[in-house]
């Protein structure tokens, strides 16, 4: 069967291009909320996040309001964040403590931990009509794995285990013996897939953030880029510099007039992995990044992007840390972990800048439809750091999940 | 029934003048720093902290439960990198923004060499070719020294009301 993306302006082949129109197009966002949204694991929470009974979060899944919530036998329940009565959310916050019950603030209709129906106010006017199990409010499937809540809306999507992959043990290392200590959200001028892209792209780090661009200065970049199967990517690197301190200094002093400090005393540090001590990015399809990073404190973080529209998403990042770690590792990792991250960071700030000016690009889509994702020109799916297989992966998942609805697009 | 106003303006004490002069000056460095943000003069506003100086930001929501920052700078070197990160480092533009700080409560520390403030803050910013829009608002929670004579941050704690950040969130706070 020809690629949709076939006989595309750039003489390229298929696999190796992108239709801008996925970006801008609302019928597209439509499929993509029907077809991988709700037809994926969703990431909700991490379990170290609701420690106690009645601790619950919400979420918001192609459309779809859910609570997950932790009952009075320690057990995790998913359910529609909906009043089966008249349909107010039960859960407004985007985490908290229920009580052991959720009561609609409407008429008082009251649910346990599991959504099944305990009470209804005066329910005398009802007659013998009103069956309380009818009005249950409907369980989403959840499955976790090394400590992470995912949701599915589908009943025919593969077991988490199987659909996490190749995935499953980078997970396992990243979040297996860790507890989730904070999130930080903010939102974004542009489509979805921009941010997760961002992730698989290891291209612009040196151009896009200058910092970063000077510490690889007259170094020979070292690093894979790795398609691991169903969508899912991996970039792993070693720790990288120019090795002159200075460098940064003259930057510093080029740009300010002024000569940049001594540095202060390094602080803690926590021994990485020693089976795997790479920097990693994982990017789990469709929306699902997590960064490790073995320098100083072991970082270990988890982003997902879920689109707030066409042309409007939003961002969590979770920092986590190891369990029963030391008051001042713990400190530590509060006071430094987001410092490149989020629209405040300082490397994130720029990505988040990239995202609004691609978006803004595509105002020209019409002139200018096809974007180039052709580096890396081994066979296989393992290339460089720089190179696109990781992007590549996703794009072969993403034709799948979206079948004919990429047709007849432009 | 209302306050007797006149009563309640009879019976409190006298504020000191010297009091009256050190809150006076400890206003003016808080409205000099949002002077010194929204005129873009980010080593000046640098130099208004101690050497070992901090400046932080977190959310409502991570003050409340985690502590989780979303950047803390200690020390004039990293002061330092932020302001070379407004200056230019960062590809993210900058907005003309505008801060507005009230709610000053100051209270001055025994011996008169150091004090603590909290205030409100709201900063709207105006981006190229947009209309103005509220960029942040929250609460400065702000502790001073005063060295040879002159008052100086030795920590801004800045905790921002929203836990959800805008697109454009590298401005100073």
């Amino acid at each position: 069967m020809t690629d949709v993306w076939q006989g595309n302006s750039l003489n390229l082949d298929a696999s190796r291009v992108i239709d801008r129109n996925i970006y801008v197009d609302p019928k597209i966002y439509a499929a993509e909320r029907d077809q991988i949204f709700a037809h994926t694991w969703q990431w909700v929470a991490h379990e170290s996040e609701l420690p106690e009974l009645g601790d619950y979060v919400t979420a918001t899944v192609a459309g779809r309001p859910v609570v997950v919530a932790r009952g009075d036998d320690g057990a995790l329940n998913a359910f529609f964040n909906t009043c089966t009565h008249r349909g107010a959310m039960l859960a407004v916050h985007p985490r908290g403590n229920s009580g052991g019950s959720f009561v609609c603030m409407y008429h008082a209709w009251c649910f346990d931990t599991e959504g099944k129906l305990m009470s209804a106010p005066m329910d005398e006017a009802y007659g013998d009509r009103l069956e309380k199990a009818c009005y249950d409010i409907p369980k989403v499937r959840m499955e976790t794995f090394a400590g992470n809540i995912f949701i599915s809306l589908a009943a025919d999507v593969a077991p988490l285990e199987t659909f996490l992959g190749q995935a499953g043990p980078y997970i396992e290392m990243f979040t297996g013996k860790h507890e989730a200590i904070g999130r930080v959200r903010w939102t974004l001028d542009g489509n979805w897939k921009l941010w997760h892209e961002n992730f698989r792209d290891n291209y612009h780090p040196m151009y896009a953030h200058v910092a970063i661009g000077v510490n690889y200065q007259g170094v020979t970049i070292q690093g894979t880029n790795h398609d691991i199967a169903q969508g899912h990517s991996l970039l792993a690197f070693p720790a990288q510099g120019n090795g002159d301190p200075n460098r940064i200094g003259s930057v510093i002093r080029k740009v300010t007039g002024k000569e940049l400090g001594a540095p202060p005393p390094p602080g803690p540090t926590v021994a990485a992995n020693a089976d795997d001590n790479r920097n990693l990015i994982l990017a789990v399809f469709p929306n699902l990044d997590f960064q490790h990073s073995p320098v100083g404190i072991n970082h270990n973080l988890l982003q997902i992007v879920r689109p707030l529209g066409v042309d409007k998403a939003m961002v969590e990042i979770v920092v986590f840390g190891e369990k029963g770690e030391s008051a001042e590792v713990r400190q530590a990792r509060l006071e430094t972990s987001l410092d490149g991250q989020t629209a405040a960071g300082k490397i994130s700030g720029d990505d988040t800048e990239a995202v609004r000016r691609c978006a803004g690009g595509f105002g020209a889509v019409r002139e200018v439809r096809w974007s180039n994702m052709d580096r890396g020109q081994s066979p296989g799916d393992d290339g460089a750091k720089n190179d696109e297989y990781s992007l590549r992966a996703f794009y072969v998942a993403y034709k799948q999940y979206m079948g004919q609805a990429l047709e007849g697009v432009g | 029934m209302a306050p007797d106003v006149k009563e309640a303006a009879s019976s409190a004490a006298p504020a000191s003048l010297s009091t009256l002069i050190e809150e006076r000056a400890l206003t003016a460095l808080i409205h000099r720093a949002a002077r010194l943000a929204d005129e873009r003069l980010y080593l000046d506003w640098m130099a208004l902290f101690t050497e070992d100086g901090g400046y932080s930001a977190i959310t409502f929501e991570n003050a409340a439960y985690s502590g989780l920052y979303l950047f803390k700078d200690v020390g004039r070197r990293a002061l330092h990198m932020r302001a070379a990160f407004l200056m230019g480092l960062w590809q993210a533009p900058r907005g003309k923004t505008l801060h507005l700080v009230s709610n000053i409560e100051i209270s001055l520390g025994v011996g008169g060499e150091s004090a603590t403030a909290v205030s409100n803050f709201l900063i709207t910013r105006t981006p190229d070719m947009e209309h103005s829009k509220l960029h942040a608002c929250g609460v400065y929670y702000d502790r001073f020294q005063k060295q040879d004579g002159a008052w100086l941050f030795a920590d801004r704690k800045v905790v921002v009301d929203t836990n959800v950040l805008p697109p454009e969130f590298t401005e100073l706070l």
